[in-house]
């Protein structure tokens, strides 16, 4: 075919996307049939759900319903759901019952109260127990994760615990390297370890999970985990901007303490009149995980595979350095967080310099932070120089390999540029 | 979900859109798009015909690829249709044309890269040559599951 005709033959072509976002642990947009259960419930159930009248009944019945979608997605029982303003609240609830029940339980000044957690956590986990540690109203140990597996190795997490230990919260999956934590084994040792604990007078510890990440991307099954508290977030899994606390058996089996005083709602775990719009959103969302979260999990991972393999191919092995990678490690199946070597690389710049790619250089709470390396992948043992490189692209359930094409060439002509700019 | 025949290279040729990009498709997939080879079906049901599968429509681009082995273990026919852009067109047939005379074994080696450079593919179309890897590997696969039924059975317990 003559060169006049190619022209013809490239503009049949569907142009290339504008951008391409490849954040998807930051978070997700909502799914449509999400919006739309969002919506109908804004337009048709607006009544308080409080109310005896039909109006009010209606409300209540989508969040009947919703709960009970989100027990079916986790494995647990409707009663077991309590919902939140998002995951920040539930976590926040977690700590604060953990350390009222450590109070109020019976036997004598029993100390301060001692939470074990892990060096990776979320902010919603760390920044309120600093500050506990800073009002000395509780000890804790953040448990360094292995620079091997990028883990909180179980044997090191029990290593840490101490006769005022209360609480241990293990995050599921790490939002910056992807990393899936052992969390059954470890409430299956804490299980052993309390019963022990009982005989010996001492108080039961407390086993949570954030799941914020994993939801969605893996198998979550409370049974399975084992723990007695676990953290859902919307926002993560094409829901929307609320969250939820699974408790096993909350004010029976496990304690659960209200942070908010108010109207009843919620069996008085959390009071509020219901966001009835947001809880039928989240129900719908729930639905479409249990559904389907195998085939979204075996989408993301080809992608996601694939992502990686092209990485490769473009850079050359020499010249990159997987951080999400590590042996004897699972890792949530979109996530991958990498470097590419060499001076003037640093992940924001390259990602300054990208024209499709949105992505980011780990959590997006700290995207402000300037060119200063994650703690998080300084704490997995990544050197300072591959750290401050670091990127994290995150792929979602529509993320395609044809997209990962032009991710990759986007990044190859950014380090081009940056190569460039370095050399003049 | 067939390749576009002469009639649909003609209409792209009638000149729609005036001004686009000064790149074109390379000759080696305009050849292909034009002059497709081995586009149609085989027997499926046939004992010695793999079938496979691959993509999917929401992301544009769906491949089948069927091969025919004789009892030698060596592929003497090759089929494909595919739904896609004409670089995806392109890598299927070539894949066709490539395992052509091939014994299994040696036609699980092609690997996607080879098909792009062959076609010399851009950046962003390489994903369609890995599709079409995937779906030779898919077409043997289910080849070598018609042949040994159980085994394949027994080896997906144990895993």
């Amino acid at each position: 075919i003559s060169p006049e005709r190619s022209p013809a033959l490239g503009s049949v072509q569907s142009p290339a996307p504008s951008s391409v976002y490849l954040d998807y642990n930051a978070t997700t947009p909502l799914a449509p049939e999400v919006a739309q259960a969002l919506g109908e419930a804004a337009c048709q159930a607006w009544g308080n759900p409080s109310s005896a009248h039909p109006a009010g009944r209606k409300a209540k019945e989508l969040i009947a319903g919703a709960r009970e979608s989100l027990a079916r997605m986790v494995g647990g029982r409707p009663e077991d759901v309590v919902f939140t303003s998002g995951g920040t609240e539930a976590n926040n609830m977690v700590i604060h019952t953990a350390l009222r029940h450590f109070r109020e339980s019976k036997g004598q000044d029993r100390g301060t109260p001692h939470i074990v957690t892990s060096s990776v956590e979320h902010d919603s986990i760390r920044l309120p127990l600093e500050q506990l540690v800073k009002e000395s109203l509780a000890e804790a140990t953040f448990v360094p994760v292995s620079p091997r597996s990028g883990q909180a190795e179980v044997d090191d997490v029990l290593a840490a615990v101490r006769p005022t230990t209360c609480l241990v919260s293990i995050m599921l999956a790490n939002n910056e390297t992807g990393v899936i934590m052992p969390v059954s084994k470890l409430s299956q040792r804490i299980h052993a370890l309390n019963q022990k604990r009982v005989a010996e007078g001492l108080p039961r510890i407390l086993v949570h999970t954030d799941a914020a990440q994993m939801i969605g991307k893996g198998r979550v099954d409370v049974q399975e985990l084992g723990v007695d508290y676990l953290t859902i977030v919307g926002h993560k899994f094409y829901g929307p901007r609320i969250g939820a606390l699974y408790v096993h058996g909350p004010g029976t089996t496990t304690p659960l303490h209200p942070m908010l005083f108010g109207g009843g709602q919620e069996r008085s775990f959390r009071p509020g009149t219901e966001n009835t719009p947001m809880i039928a959103g989240l129900g719908k969302a729930a639905e479409l995980v249990s559904r389907n979260w195998e085939a979204y999990e075996a989408h993301m991972r080809d992608v996601r595979d694939y992502l990686e393999a092209r990485l490769e191919a473009s850079f050359g092995k020499q010249r990159l350095h997987f951080n999400s990678k590590f042996t004897g490690s699972k890792r949530l199946c979109n996530t991958c967080n990498f470097s590419i070597l060499g001076p003037g690389l640093q992940g924001r710049r390259v990602l300054a310099h990208c024209k499709t790619l949105l992505a980011s250089v780990g959590a997006a709470c700290h995207s402000e932070k300037g060119d200063r390396p994650s703690s998080i992948l300084l704490s997995c043992g990544i050197p300072y120089d591959v750290a401050q490189n670091a990127l994290r692209l995150s792929v979602g359930r529509d993320t395609t390999r044809a997209d990962v094409d032009v991710v990759v060439q986007d990044l190859v002509q950014a380090v081009a540029q940056l190569g460039e700019d370095q050399a003049s | 979900m067939a390749a576009l025949g002469r009639a649909g290279a003609a209409l792209l040729r009638s000149g729609r859109g005036a001004a686009g990009p000064a790149l074109g498709y390379h000759k080696n997939v305009v050849d292909h798009y034009e002059n497709p080879r081995n586009v149609g079906s085989l027997d499926r049901n046939a004992k010695n015909v793999g079938t496979g599968l691959v993509g999917a429509p929401a992301c544009g681009d769906v491949m089948k690829l069927q091969v025919e082995v004789d009892e030698n273990g060596r592929i003497v026919e090759a089929r494909f249709k595919t739904f896609g852009c004409g670089s995806a067109i392109a890598s299927s047939s070539l894949a066709t044309e490539w395992v052509k005379g091939k014994t299994v074994d040696e036609a699980l080696k092609i690997k996607n890269t080879d098909i792009a450079k062959e076609l010399c593919l851009p950046p962003v179309k390489l994903h369609c040559s890995m599709l079409a890897e995937d779906a030779i590997k898919a077409a043997l696969a289910d080849y070598k599951l018609k042949q040994h039924p159980k085994k394949e059975e027994s080896e997906q317990k144990a895993n």
